[in-house]
């Protein structure tokens, strides 16, 4: 197992390598200019000549790869918008990023997870059928609407909790529901189905036959085979949370990395959406790690060699 | 004769399908004497194992339903009993062994937490170390070599034939009145089913427990069971002592089964076989089930369903050729 942490620890070399060369590329590739942006609109040519020198913005594509590269791992990449270490600006939404992704994904995990149990427990019931409408419904919400919907409700009727910001326990509850609503219906449709089928093993019966109680026998024999694929897709779920928490994070002012990106990318201030997108991969494939030794506890049939 | 441990009266089980009704078993009776191995034999999709569950209760509801009869066990009606309480009856009076090893242990638990479970649930209160002694013992009783490494081993680490043991040591944890054996060496090796075989007849001797021993194969029915029941399309055709039935064998069927044999003391040239399908369990003709397959059938066949019928002490045979001459 040591391992086997440590060689996919290796991989993640030539997995950041790639992305912050493909980063790098598309956004040397896109239109606009960072110098004449940042320069302002009435700013003369040689102004704007002058701070493309100043951020090293004239030299060849290589050389400003290798500068980037450098300023990752010293701590002295800049930010071209804020004047100040792109770390310094990255990190605390970082870690504001991923408290709310964190949250959101232990509201998909608890209530994906019971759902799709009640479902597959309770075939073509009324719950099954009720868990099924809602899990469709949360997956095809746009977030933007649900979480105005919600704000509307929680913030502006009932005005239980803050339309946004962040400080207290209240302020993460609503982001972390909306984000985690698409996330708690793929879960809840993988447990149902992958529930249904463990229940119709043999060792299911097995159990039965031993004299196990129902809630036993669902809670101890299934549910632990059940949740082996459920893990896969948690995983997957916590990258897309990670990147995907722009819109959540936009409608409830979330300073978070997703808001950071988007203004990053409108800003052309390159030096910091490059070390986010190499920060979000690096943060994807220890994600993918953990749910690899996951599996490795969930099911002794899987031991990985070095 | 005394009252028997188990006694099935009239069992008749359907499963509801989206193709319509499948009548599983139809007015099924026979009985077990305490100590007794009766032998349940009959080819695929008979209703052999469709007994067993009924009597286990393990019958899924729906699509499975119990339409008629009583199961007696120890003189009380289990069809009857509420849920938990039968569920007490279950691993602990009674026991099953099924037929694929491979698929019956749980993948994510050793095989000596899963039988220590089946303990744990009728003994809550037992100890961590007089439970581990008992699971122990139970590997040595059933012939698991080095039972204090293979109580912490996964099922995927062990061969066939050693899963089938932890089954067994599963099923006597508790020491069942019954011990319900579905087809327990079907999908072993022919080697081991002889050895598994030998453990099953060596247990039955020193526990003294009950035995229904389901199986397709008639040598293993005659070298386990003392009786033995012939099954077709969900009824009972035929049932009495194993001797007699080999000797004597007085339903269509069951001759027909006798003679599909192949046997190494006689030149028999080609194995007889008997003509025709089973009938569907959906739409079963009325008469005789077999009547479409037999040499022997007579007008009332396509008539009247014959019933069980004792025709010589211990010897039911349910066939009109024979209890109407």
């Amino acid at each position: 197992m040591g391992r086997f942490i440590l060689r996919r620890l290796a991989m993640l070399i030539p997995v950041l390598v790639g992305v912050s060369l493909v980063a790098f590329l598309i956004l040397h590739l896109a239109p606009g200019d960072p110098a004449r942006l940042m320069a302002g609109i009435d700013a003369s040519q040689e102004d704007v000549e002058m701070l493309r020198h100043k951020f090293g913005l004239d030299r060849p594509l290589p050389a400003q790869y290798a500068m980037f590269v450098r300023g990752l791992f010293t701590g002295e990449l800049m930010s071209l918008r804020y004047e100040s270490p792109a770390m310094e600006v990255i990190l605390p939404r970082l870690k504001n990023t991923l408290v709310l992704a964190c949250a959101s994904i232990v509201v998909a995990v608890v209530l994906g997870v019971s759902a799709g149990v009640l479902s597959a427990t309770h075939r073509r019931s009324w719950v099954d059928y009720a868990a099924t409408v809602l899990s469709l419904f949360g997956i095809s919400m746009p977030v933007f609407w649900w979480g105005l919907l919600l704000m509307l409700l929680f913030s502006v009727k009932l005005m239980w909790l803050p339309s946004g910001g962040m400080g207290t326990i209240r302020h993460i509850i609503l982001p972390a529901l909306v984000l985690g609503t698409a996330s708690t219906g793929i879960i809840a449709r993988m447990t149902r189905s992958s529930m249904l089928d463990v229940l119709r093993q043999d060792y299911i019966t097995t159990a039965t036959a031993k004299g196990l109680t129902r809630q036993l026998v669902v809670n101890r024999h299934a549910l632990r085979n059940a949740l082996i694929p459920t893990v896969t897709v948690v995983g997957l779920q916590f990258g897309q949370l990670l990147a995907g928490a722009v819109l959540t994070e936009t409608v409830f002012t979330w300073p978070g990395i997703g808001r950071l990106l988007v203004s990053s990318i409108l800003a052309r201030d390159l030096p910091v959406v490059q070390a986010t997108l190499v920060i979000v991969a690096l943060f994807f494939v220890f994600v993918n790690l953990a749910v690899d030794i996951l599996y490795a506890i969930l099911d002794p049939r899987i031991r990985y060699h070095g | 004769m005394k009252t028997p441990l188990l006694s099935v009266r009239g069992l008749t089980a359907h499963f509801h399908t989206e193709a319509g009704i499948v009548k599983a078993l139809e007015d099924i009776s026979f009985s077990i004497a305490a100590g007794e191995v009766l032998g349940l034999v009959g080819e695929t999709g008979c209703g052999k194992s469709v007994t067993a569950s009924c009597i286990m209760r393990l019958i899924p509801m729906p699509p499975g339903r119990i339409v008629s009869g009583e199961i007696l066990f120890d003189g009380r009606n289990i069809l009857a009993l509420p849920d938990d309480e039968m569920r007490r009856m279950r691993g602990h009076d009674m026991a099953m062994i099924f037929q694929d090893p491979m698929s019956s242990l749980n993948p994510v638990f050793t095989t000596g937490y899963q039988v220590g479970e089946a303990i744990v649930t009728h003994e809550p209160q037992i100890s961590r170390k007089t439970l581990l002694g008992r699971v122990l013992d139970l590997f040595r009783k059933v012939n698991i070599a080095d039972p204090e490494t293979s109580v912490n081993r996964y099922p995927h680490m062990m061969s066939g034939g050693m899963k089938q043991r932890v089954m067994i040591a599963m099923a006597l944890s508790c020491g069942p009145k019954l011990l319900i054996a579905d087809e327990p060496t079907t999908a072993l090796d022919v080697s081991i089913q002889a050895q598994i075989l030998t453990l099953i007849r060596r247990l039955r001797r020193e526990e003294g427990s009950s035995v229904l021993l389901i199986s397709h194969d008639l040598g293993v029915i005659a070298s386990m069971a003392d009786r033995v029941a012939v099954m077709y399309a969900g009824s009972i055709a035929e049932i009495s002592r194993v001797k007699d039935l080999f000797d004597a064998p007085q339903h269509p069927y069951t001759k027909g089964l006798l003679g599909a044999i192949p046997r190494l003391d006689r030149d028999q040239g080609r194995l007889a076989v008997i003509a025709g399908t089973l009938p569907n369990l959906m739409d079963l003709p009325r008469g005789c089930k077999f009547r479409e397959r037999c040499a022997e059938a007579l007008p009332v066949c396509a008539e009247e369903r014959p019933a069980l019928t004792e025709i010589r002490h211990g010897h039911e045979v349910a066939c009109h050729a024979r209890t109407r001459r």
